[in-house]
């Protein structure tokens, strides 16, 4: 370095030093230096973080004799007259472990001979005495038992020891370097005794400061924490630790953000350390990186690490969310005590989250409703900056309802609806905002947020997301809503942009129209033209329901729903409807919730008056988009539905949602490419793991592995553990690795969403019957639907039950029967019934396939009947053995439903039981030989159909490679 | 720099050292080469003294000779404190030889033989805290000197010299202020050196 560049990093340092610590980063971001001399200074000034203690104290002059590796006592040694040395076991900072007998009790200890110099100051002795007095009453079997502190006296001075229990067996450092990662069944016995350990060498008022998986011996038996109490001896926990060879301590690799930072040091401390402790067992990795520790060790005092379930699918969610939660980097965040992270990993905590559904994610992006009155407002500007530039996200924080009336907790829905006209930029959904509060761990309700969370939520969405907070009082019948609409900094508690105003009502219908207002403004202050907001601004006469009490009971349906509560929904929206029947949002909502109910029919009815109102209302163009796609992709009526998601998508650039559906319309309907382009424009516009799975199922499809484990890498920095898992057991299946498959499913059975939890028995079961094992993959049935009967859940229950139906229908009839019929029930949903045709076919009993026709609504025009209708006559006559007649229908089935969507499994038998052997060899080659095809949608399917496909297929092929392809693959389908 | 084995024990009577402290004081640099000699071997002697007497493993820290040694040579005759500094300046220059000599030495004995005699030479260096590596702060304070000499000295003089920060301001003619930041920026830099 020169002395002029050197002047200019000293100015440059001093400068910095002179802000407090926080706000150094950004202090020096603003500096327009040259760049060298800014890395110089950030270098700098981590270091001068980093330095602790260094230079504090003098150098000194020691005695080469008691460094050094040599040994300084041999077997047969006796210290102090008492202890008789049997051998070295270990070398450590501290000094020397031997085995030891100790003569007067007979019994074996540890004898750890201290280094001279660490008793060297009186005040560190007495420190050290003092700790040690409080470790030796500490007697659990988890933590290494001390006894004494002993004398030794030699000629050339005295030597210090302590004794204690002898633990035998490997450390978990030595022991992680070995196998990697720990399973969560290998991890459990070990963690809880960890943390039983802990806990009661907290209760006897010690920390460890040094916890590290060298500091835990794992024996046969146990698992056992060391040198509880020693830390202090160390001068580990100092920042400053160095060795004598000036390379930083592996300690330093566990040391919390406080006491890297000298500050108090508290039982919370240890629970970070063990957090770590315990990312590394679980994920075989250290979350800030091996080998460089200084490096590490600034991460580790700004950065929250990845949730370890990222790294390690198999890992439950409530370990991963607990390991999180013990890195906090401030100590009141963590969990208070080993026994709470105890408690978190059994999963006793209090937790409740919402279920959001696809139908959440869709839906809850807007409604429209209005106020229709001549009405008096006035507006007062407050403060207003220039537009903003490049939003393209909308964060909409609940209202705060200050009135008391809780009819006008639907003023945010309102605004909601309103702001979602815009092209420009879309709105946050419920499902986006559940998604990162719960990447940020948040647990308390989305309502009410502290503005420094609202701001995170758009930090984490993406750059161009601004927050919008709103508050309503009253005033006498009159109304106050205060707006504020915020730009985050670069930071949660930064804000670089704001704009308020206050919006003035003198009654409830003016409020209502007010509304219109406000979204006009809202949309100016984030740059939206006057131009374009003009386009998309429907007058309060247009909009649909007028009434705040219709409002309110929506609202009731949405929050009832959101809690699984469907039926009490049901009745709010009849009551809604009953206040407004030409209530679109109402409509629409019962729709979706009746076709989610598998009550298709009324589900239909609903969607139809819910567009017609539309149309006849005006409504918006992104509302008739939404409810026209979903309209037609509940009726699976793919042809028109992919039109109407691509002119969405094309209205509203910015959305993800339209692109994501449409992309799975492409792909059903055979356009894989468009469909791959669609993905990954969604995904582009949102990190969202679902679409990062869809495309690597894609992938798969098309037989490129590599491109499938790389957007598995993408989900992996997602939280998402359900697409996780889902992609990573394709991939897995795909490459053979049955068993691997089989264990990456296992993550799903702690996952608490009852359909995650179905779909992932439903796999494995799928697995096991594929490998011909027909008994576990029943097992695990039978244990589902007991748990899921338990937990009052019988949504999945019939799916289940119909799978076990499927693996009995050949091997024990009767049994598969009684279960079939237990799933015959009135308003059977089409997927049902066309499964029951199946069984009851396989059973031999024509009429009662022919009698599930009865249950399917006939001219319909809807896809999704009129393909039911034609799958079940089509196992009727394969059932009365009319073979050819069967293929007809069957065939006539799969045009209405592609076949990507939903493989003509029964067709294919026909066509074999037909005799027609090469069509049937043709059908079947790409589902036989490639299994992602089947396993792309095996949820839908039935355990075994991947086997019984490749049997057949092996059957009737007339090709001699693909024959012996087909071979091998069955003769490798085994677990 | 060289073992300074060369400067033989050379007593002298205390008010000959006042002199010179006097004039060191002042800025006689011929002063300074007449101090140096008995400074060296008064710090050693003390050293090899003490290690003798003490049970093994004691740690002698390197400012505590240094205050003994001034007070074995100029001793209570001194009744200028800014004389003290000077001394103090010079003392922590030689100190920092000592050890980093020491602690080469015995490196290259630990290459050659391995059986180690009791005696000053066999002294090895190291900081009761752990600290880095004295060779290694040595050779880094020499690269930090050639381009932030003031601040390398600082570092001399508190480190090795166990001066306070007002004697250094003293002895260096800058304000307190200056002295804590040339430490905080010395130490900082050095940090980041002995660490990577």
């Amino acid at each position: 370095m020169t002395a002029d560049r050197w002047s200019r990093v000293r100015d440059l340092f001093e400068r910095c030093l002179d802000q407090p610590p926080e706000a150094r980063a950004s202090f020096l971001a603003a500096q327009s230096v040259e760049h060298e001399v800014r890395v110089e200074v950030e270098k700098l000034i981590e270091q001068d973080l980093m330095a602790g203690d260094f230079l504090a104290v003098s150098p000194g002059l020691v005695n080469e004799l008691r460094a050094g590796p040599r040994s300084q006592f041999a077997p047969g040694d006796r210290l102090a007259n008492r202890f008789e040395l049997l051998r070295l076991i270990g070398r450590g900072g501290m000094g020397e472990v031997y085995a030891a007998l100790d003569i007067e009790l007979e019994e074996q200890v540890a004898v750890k001979v201290l280094h001279a110099d660490l008793l060297g100051d009186s005040v560190a002795t007495l420190r050290f005495r003092r700790e040690l007095q409080l470790a030796r009453k500490v007697t659990h079997p988890n933590v290494c038992r001390l006894f004494d502190l002993g004398r030794h006296s030699t000629p050339t001075g005295d030597v210090f020891f302590l004794t204690m229990e002898l633990v035998e067996g490997e450390t978990l450092a030595t022991h992680l370097q070995r196998v990697g990662r720990l399973s969560v069944s290998e991890a459990q016995p070990i963690v809880e005794q960890l943390l039983n350990g802990l806990a009661a060498a907290h209760q006897a008022g010690i920390v460890h400061r040094d916890l590290k998986p060298s500091n835990v011996m794992l024996t046969p038996s146990r698992a056992v924490i060391m040198d509880f109490g020693l830390a202090r001896l160390d001068g580990a926990f100092d920042g400053s630790a160095l060795t004598s060879d000036g390379k930083v301590l592996g300690t330093l690799d566990y040391m919390a953000p406080e006491q890297l930072q000298r500050g108090a040091i508290t039982e919370r401390t240890d629970i970070y350390a063990l957090g770590l402790l315990l990312y590394e067992i679980t994920t075989g990795l250290r979350p800030f990186g091996k080998g460089d520790s200084v490096a590490s060790s600034l991460k580790r005092l700004t950065q929250v690490p990845m949730p370890p379930g990222k790294l390690n699918p198999e890992l439950p969610l409530n370990w991963s969310r607990t390991i999180s939660a013990t890195l906090e980097l401030d100590p009141q965040h963590r969990p208070s005590s080993a026994q709470q992270v105890l408690e978190h990993l059994r999963g006793s905590g209090p937790r409740r989250r919402i279920r959001l559904t696809r139908r959440h994610m869709v839906t809850a992006a807007g409604i429209s409703l209005a106020g229709v009155s001549s009405f008096y407002w006035r507006t007062r500007v407050q403060k207003q900056d220039g537009p903003a530039q490049g939003v393209s996200s909308i964060y909409l924080t609940d209202v705060i309802n200050a009135t008391e009336d809780p009819r006008f907790d639907g003023l945010t829905t309102v605004l909601r609806s309103q702001l979602s006209q815009s092209a420009q930029f879309t709105v946050l959904n419920e499902g986006q905002v559940q998604t990162l509060l719960a990447q940020m761990r948040h647990t308390a309700p989305a309502s009410n947020l502290r503005p420094e969370i609202a701001r995170e939520v758009a930090l984490r969405h993406g750059p161009g997301t601004v927050v919008v907070y709103g508050s309503l009082s009253a005033l006498g019948s009159a109304f106050v809503l205060s707006m504020r609409i915020e730009q985050p900094g670069s930071r949660p508690d930064e804000v670089s942009r704001n704009w308020t105003r206050q919006f003035n009502a003198g009654g409830e219908q003016d409020l209502m129209s007010e509304l219109r207002a406000v979204a006009v403004w809202a949309r100016e202050s984030v740059g939206e033209p006057t131009s374009e907001i003009e386009k998309q601004n429907r007058a309060t006469s247009d909009i649909t329901t007028s009434s705040w009490d219709a409002l309110q009971a929506y609202r009731q349906a949405r929050d009832a729903r959101a809690q699984g509560e469907t039926r009490q929904a049901e009745i709010f929206l009849k009551d809604a409807l009953r206040m407004d029947p030409r209530f679109v949002s109402a409509l629409r909502e019962m729709a979706d919730l009746l076709v989610s109910e598998s009550r298709l029919a009324e589900g239909f009815d609903y969607w139809k008056q819910a567009i017609a109102t539309a149309e006849a209302r005006n409504i918006s163009s992104q509302e008739r988009f939404r409810m026209e796609a979903l309209f037609y992709d509940d009726t699976r009526d793919f042809l028109r539905a992919e039109p109407v998601y691509q002119a969405w998508a094309i209205r509203h650039p910015s959305d993800y949602v339209p692109l994501f559906y449409r992309a799975a319309m492409l792909t059903w309907l055979g356009r894989d490419d468009e469909a791959a382009r669609n993905w990954e424009d969604s995904f582009k516009l949102r990190r969202y793991a679902p679409t990062a799975e869809a495309l690597g199922k894609l992938a798969l499809l098309r037989g490129d592995l590599a491109r499938a484990e790389r957007w598995l890498g993408e989900i992996r920095s997602l939280d998402n553990p359900r697409a996780l898992i889902s992609l990573e057991a394709r991939i897995r299946i795909c490459r053979g690795a049955y068993a691997d498959a089989l264990n990456s499913l296992a993550g799903l059975q702690s996952v608490k969403d009852p359909r995650a939890r179905a779909n992932g028995v439903h796999l494995r079961a799928a697995l096991y019957a594929d490998a011909n094992q027909p008994e576990p993959a029943m097992r695990i049935l039978r244990e589902e639907i007991a748990r899921q009967r338990g937990e009052g859940q019988n949504q999945f229950v019939d799916d289940l039950t119909l799978s076990l139906a499927a693996i009995l229908a050949e091997r024990s009839p009767d049994e598969a029967i009684r279960l079939a019929d237990m799933c015959l029930r009135p308003r059977a949903n089409p997927a049902t019934l066309q499964k029951l045709a199946r069984i009851y076919r396989l059973v031999r009993l024509p009429a009662r396939v022919s009698d599930l026709l009865r249950q399917v609504p006939t001219n319909t025009g809807f896809p999704v009947f009129e393909h039911a209708r034609a799958v079940i006559a089509g196992e009727a006559a394969f059932a009365r053995h009319d073979y050819s007649g069967a293929c007809k229908l069957l065939e006539q089935a799969s045009a209405i439903i592609p076949s990507a969507y939903l493989p003509p499994v029964s067709l294919w038998e026909a066509l074999v039981a037909a005799g027609r052997q090469r069509i049937a060899a043709q059908a079947l080659s790409e589902p036989g030989l490639n299994p992602a095809l089947l396993w792309r949608n095996m949820e839908t399917l039935w355990p075994g159909v991947w086997r019984q496909c490749l049997t057949l297929y092996a059957s009737v092929e007339t090709d001699p490679v693909s024959v012996a392809k087909a071979r091998a693959l069955l003769s490798n389908l085994h677990l | 720099m060289k073992p300074m084995s060369q400067y033989n024990s050379a007593m002298v009577a205390p008010g000959e050292i006042t002199a010179l402290l006097v004039r060191l004081a002042s800025g006689d640099k011929n002063a300074e080469s007449e101090l140096i000699p008995h400074v060296y071997t008064e710090l050693k002697r003390l050293a090899a003294g003490y290690l003798r007497r003490e049970r093994q493993g004691h740690t002698l820290q390197a400012t505590a000779l240094v205050h003994e040694a001034y007070l074995k040579l100029a001793g209570q005759q001194d009744p200028n404190w800014r004389n003290r500094s000077h001394f103090f300046a010079m003392a922590a220059q030689l100190m920092r030889r000592i050890l980093t000599d020491h602690a080469r030495l015995h490196r290259a004995d630990k290459r050659g033989a391995g059986v180690i005699p009791l005696n000053l030479d066999d002294v090895v260096v190291l900081g009761p805290q752990r600290c880095a590596r004295i060779d290694d702060l040595d050779e880094a304070l020499t690269r930090l000197a050639a381009f932030a000499p003031r601040p390398a000295k600082v570092v001399e003089m508190r480190f090795f010299g166990g001066m306070t920060e007002d004697e250094v301001a003293e002895c260096l003619q800058i304000s307190q202020r200056t002295v804590k930041r040339d430490w905080l920026i010395a130490r900082a830099w050095l940090f980041g050196e002995l660490a990577s």
